[in-house]
């Protein structure tokens, strides 16, 4: 894969703040009322909602940042802190020195039983209720079905348990964080618009730790959970849906890069997600292993008007302070040392 | 010798050849209804035969003779060489047997023609006929031949007389002598009548008894001799002592009709009976009635009274008085015995005596076949009953009437599984067929308490029920089926969540009852018992579902199934008749009825029963209804509200709910 790209300082890559920013241990608010914030962790990510994350020994998906998910490290990789990064990470040093599991970027599809196994309830299928422009979902929902939530995630959601005084509590942990969209319906009837973008969601006010940036989307999935009077008692498999299909929730979405701001959401020629970085849809990653797919030519040193030839140089994963960075080819960063 | 004109005509047998030979006749004897005689004896003025008995013509020795002709035979020896039948039947009229046989009117007389000599021959009835000891004498011949009689026969009523030939041809007085015989009733226990020719062969005699020898049958008795007495318009006849046999004889005169003859019969001072009529001649037999009889019932154990029933004589119209033996009652084991006098113009044995208890309650039959019988009979076993004495203490018959511990009646069961329900008052009687002193029966006390099964006895006579003391049996155990409403406080401004409404709720109960034992005194502030349910009730659990954040409804409980167990303890008071009052308490265990409500209305959860009041009426001992009031409390009632931006389980809080448990309506079983 080749990519295009203008070379652009580091320093103006900070100062525009156009990629994840990260905010340093205690860099936010810690309001006990408001428990989708939290700031009183040793690392936290905002992206744009700040949460706690772990990035070196995560539990779930839900201990990382926007655009990762927590798997397995690979053998090769155990005990080392991405040595293949270029730039500037706070986080690549969260947690524990010696993890087996770690935030990455998903190796492909995450699954769709999220919302059941997590809920550990039955099933009920979303019907997709149009097949061209925005789409729409309907459902059947369990007869004794009170109210059924429906939202658009941008990463993986990850349902945790736990007791409270007795009683077994599920939530989903990044639901702020990934929530783009979500309606409420009661009774548990009615049609999922992902072209309204009245539904968009809103994190609770302050639910940011010093400001917002942009998130990394690596996909879109559509779910909905349905209600009894008093608990969770079925949910829907998660459907995934592409940008072009609902509304630009947040501006989030910018296909083409065409706005030219930079950390939206684009596509990349495999019509996998991507990220606006100066005009260009940039591949996301963690690792330089997650640039190793991408290469693209580079012109020598001087422009193409200096009568050089073009090179087909590898990307390097280019981390401007965030945990996520953005295969760049190595001149970008030319003469930038990152620390 | 006018008497024996009649001879004359009379005593002539048929002539010719027949002066000349011997002649056989037949005599036919008429004697009406009895039997015939035993003895037949012919007098004849031939020549006397060898064994014929020779009357001497002017003494008529050995006759007594009397005036008129008429003679009576006089004791004495007969003399010797007279045919054995002539001894016998010349004894048979002295014998005085009979029962007044020596009455003139009945002595064996004879009256013979006078003036001449006179033979006697006599005969025995054939042996098949029955002896009765009477002689009839018929005299045979004729005047002027006078022809002796060579032999007799008596077979059955007929006389066979074989006449020898005329001594003469002419009579006394020079007439001819008449053919044939004539024949005549001249005495013997018969009076003389008029003589008869001879037809053919054959002379027809009609002899009537001048004095009838009857049978008396005599009542059943246990005296060994009586005394008959016979009397006619008062006048006593005769007299004799007899020992008492099945038959005695009596010899009683005839009378003119429409004469009263009377025989009395008794022993010593007591009158056996007696027997009249007003014909001619007395019946045979003559049936003796008593007219005062004694006799004794001794009392079977089943006679529950002290005092001797009375008695009647059906149809004798007797009077009886009674007598206890002892006179003091019953004996040392408990029999008693009643001796009877009774009285009446007649009583035939066997008579039917009728019993009446003291009461007149009962009665019964005994047949009376003798004076001096022991009778034992009482009432027939299928129809047996028993005057029932209640053998209760003062405090026991005290609870006929107390509130809670009333005694209605006692069910006497007998082995055949008739009930018998007596009401506990005095002048009962039940029939039990059958029963005996000894028997047992189940009885059990029915009333506003449970008493086990006790055994009620007869004794002598009674039966007894014995005291319900020791069968009031001081557990029960039973159930209420009942409903009502759970009313939260919050209705009545008495705190906890709002909104929540009255429930309806059901209710089943096992009941354990003690109650105190009704014969220990107890003020009316005391408890009469005590009671512990176990009830479990199912009812709704209120909770507060989670809404749509932008469609919140506040106070919007719902309502789940929800069981609860309860456990009360309850004294008992009672209040009135039929009424009673319980104030209690207890705790309690609610859980949902579906594990699926468990996350909405919780799980399950102890709570207090701080009051419980309950208040009772009894239907009957078993049944009742009910009404109640509880507080119970306090439980838990959830809110569910969303959790931040209904990411998943909705968040619970909770709230303290008391509640009011108003039981509209319960029957009571207990057992």
């Amino acid at each position: 894969m080749l990519q295009r790209h203008t070379m652009l300082s580091l320093t103006k890559l900070l100062t525009l703040g156009l990629v994840p920013s990260v905010l340093a241990v205690g860099c936010g608010k810690d309001d006990p009322s408001d428990p989708g914030v939290s700031c009183a962790c040793d690392c936290t990510a905002q992206d744009p909602v700040a949460h706690c994350v772990r990035t070196q020994d995560c539990s779930t998906t839900a201990d990382c940042p926007a655009g990762t998910v927590c798997a397995d490290l690979p053998a090769r990789l155990a005990g080392q802190a991405f040595p293949d990064a270029v730039g500037s990470d706070p986080l690549a040093s969260c947690g524990a020195q010696t993890p087996a599991r770690r935030c990455q970027l998903p190796d492909g599809p995450s699954g769709r039983q999220a919302l059941i196994t997590g809920f550990e309830v039955p099933m009920f299928r979303l019907l997709r209720a149009t097949s061209s422009g925005p789409v729409a979902f309907t459902w059947t929902a369990p007869e004794e079905t009170h109210i059924v939530h429906c939202a658009l995630f941008a990463c993986p959601p990850v349902v945790v348990e736990s007791v409270h005084d007795g009683r077994t509590v599920y939530q989903i942990a990044n639901y702020e964080p990934c929530v783009m969209a979500s309606n409420l319906f009661e009774p548990g009837e009615g049609v999922f618009d992902l072209g309204d973008g009245s539904i968009v969601f809103s994190p609770a006010s302050g639910a940011t730790c010093g400001g917002a940036s942009a998130r990394v989307v690596r996909e879109l999935l559509a779910g909905c959970w349905a209600y009894d009077k008093s608990k969770v008692i079925a949910a829907t498999p998660l459907e995934p849906v592409t940008p072009k299909e609902i509304f630009g929730y947040h501006d989030q979405f910018d296909l083409g890069c065409a706005s030219g701001i930079d950390g939206r959401t684009c596509e990349l020629p495999d019509e996998s997600l991507g990220v606006c970085w100066e005009g260009v849809c940039r591949a996301p990653c963690v690792t330089g292993q997650d640039c190793l797919a991408y290469e693209e030519a580079e012109e020598p040193d001087g422009g193409a008007d200096a009568g050089g030839e073009a090179g087909v140089v590898p990307l390097a994963c280019v981390k401007t302070g965030a945990y996520v960075g953005v295969c760049l080819p190595p001149s970008a960063v030319r003469g930038e040392v990152l620390r | 010798m006018k008497r024996f004109a009649w001879l004359v005509p009379v005593l002539v047998l048929a002539a010719g050849e027949a002066n000349a030979q011997s002649r056989a006749y037949a005599l036919d004897i008429h004697t009406g209804p009895g039997a015939p005689p035993e003895f037949v004896c012919v007098v004849h003025h031939g020549p006397a035969l060898p064994g014929q008995l020779h009357l001497d013509a002017s003494t008529r020795e050995p006759l007594l003779l009397t005036e008129g002709g008429t003679a009576t035979l006089r004791p004495g020896a007969v003399p010797s060489g007279v045919a054995e039948d002539t001894v016998a039947a010349w004894r048979a009229m002295q014998s005085v047997a009979a029962c007044g046989a020596e009455q003139p009117a009945c002595v064996a007389r004879l009256q013979l023609s006078a003036g001449t000599g006179a033979s006697l021959a006599c005969a025995r009835n054939a042996p098949w006929v029955a002896p009765t000891g009477k002689v009839l004498v018929v005299e045979v011949g004729n005047e002027g031949a006078a022809r002796g009689v060579e032999a007799v026969g008596l077979e059955g009523a007929v006389v066979r007389v074989t006449v020898g030939p005329a001594q003469e041809t002419k009579g006394a007085r020079g007439v001819p002598v008449e053919e044939g015989v004539r024949a005549r009733v001249v005495g013997g226990h018969f009076d003389p009548g008029p003589s008869e020719a001879a037809i053919g062969h054959r002379v027809a005699l009609r002899p009537v008894a001048r004095c009838q020898e009857r049978t008396i049958t005599l009542p059943r008795t246990s005296v060994e001799g009586v005394e008959i007495t016979v009397s006619r318009n008062g006048q006593p006849m005769s007299t004799c002592r007899r020992p008492v046999s099945s038959s005695i004889a009596v010899a009683v005169p005839d009378a003119p009709p429409g004469t009263e003859t009377r025989v009395r019969v008794s022993a010593g001072n007591s009158e056996i009976g007696e027997a009249s009529w007003a014909s001619s001649r007395p019946p045979e037999p003559i049936l003796v009635s008593p007219r005062q009889i004694q006799f004794t019932w001794s009392a079977p154990c089943e006679y529950p009274y002290v005092s001797c029933p009375d008695v009647d004589i059906r149809g004798a119209r007797a009077t009886c008085v009674s007598e206890l033996v002892p006179p003091d009652g019953r004996k040392t084991d408990g029999a008693l015995t009643c001796a009877y006098r009774c009285e009446a113009p007649s009583i035939s044995l066997p008579a039917t005596v009728a019993f009446h208890a003291p009461d007149r309650a009962v009665s019964w039959l005994a047949k009376l076949e003798s004076a001096g019988q022991v009778l034992r009979a009482h009432l027939p076993e299928s129809s047996r009953s028993f005057p029932v004495r209640f053998a209760w203490s003062e405090r026991s018959e005290a609870l006929l009437t107390r509130p809670g511990d009333r005694i209605r009646l006692v069910e006497v069961t007998t082995p055949k599984g008739v009930v018998h329900r007596i009401e506990p008052r005095d002048g009962l009687r039940v029939t039990l067929p059958g029963a005996r002193c000894g028997d047992t029966f189940d009885s059990r006390v029915i009333g506003d308490r449970k008493y086990e099964v006790d055994t009620a006895r007869i004794e002598r006579g009674w039966l007894v029920i014995p005291d319900p003391k020791a069968s009031a049996d001081p557990l029960q155990v039973g159930g209420l089926i009942g409903g009502g409403f759970l009313l939260p406080a919050s209705r009545f401004g008495l705190g906890g969540p709002a909104g929540l409404e009255a429930r309806s709720y059901g209710t089943a109960q096992l009941a354990f009852r003690y109650q105190r034992d009704p014969h220990v005194e107890s003020s009316a502030f005391e408890p009469r018992g005590y009671e512990l349910h176990l009830s479990y009730v199912i009812a709704q659990q209120p909770f507060f579902p989670v809404h749509a954040a932008d469609e919140h409804v506040e106070d919007d409980a719902e309502y789940l199934p929800f069981n609860r167990w309860m456990l009360e303890a309850l004294p008992l008071w009672q209040l009135g008749q039929r009424t009673q009052l319980g104030l209690g308490m207890g705790l309690g265990l609610g859980f949902p009825v579906r594990t699926d409500d468990v996350d909405a209305v919780g799980p399950s959860r102890l709570f207090f029963i701080p009051l419980s009041v309950l208040g009772r009426v009894q239907l009957t001992r078993v049944v009742s209804l009910e009404g109640s009031f509880r507080v119970v409390g306090p439980e838990k009632v959830y809110r569910y509200e969303p959790s931040p931006f209904f990411a998943g389980t909705p968040e619970r809080t909770d709230e303290t709910l008391w509640s009011g448990m108003l039981g509209v309506l319960g029957v009571r079983v207990m057992l």
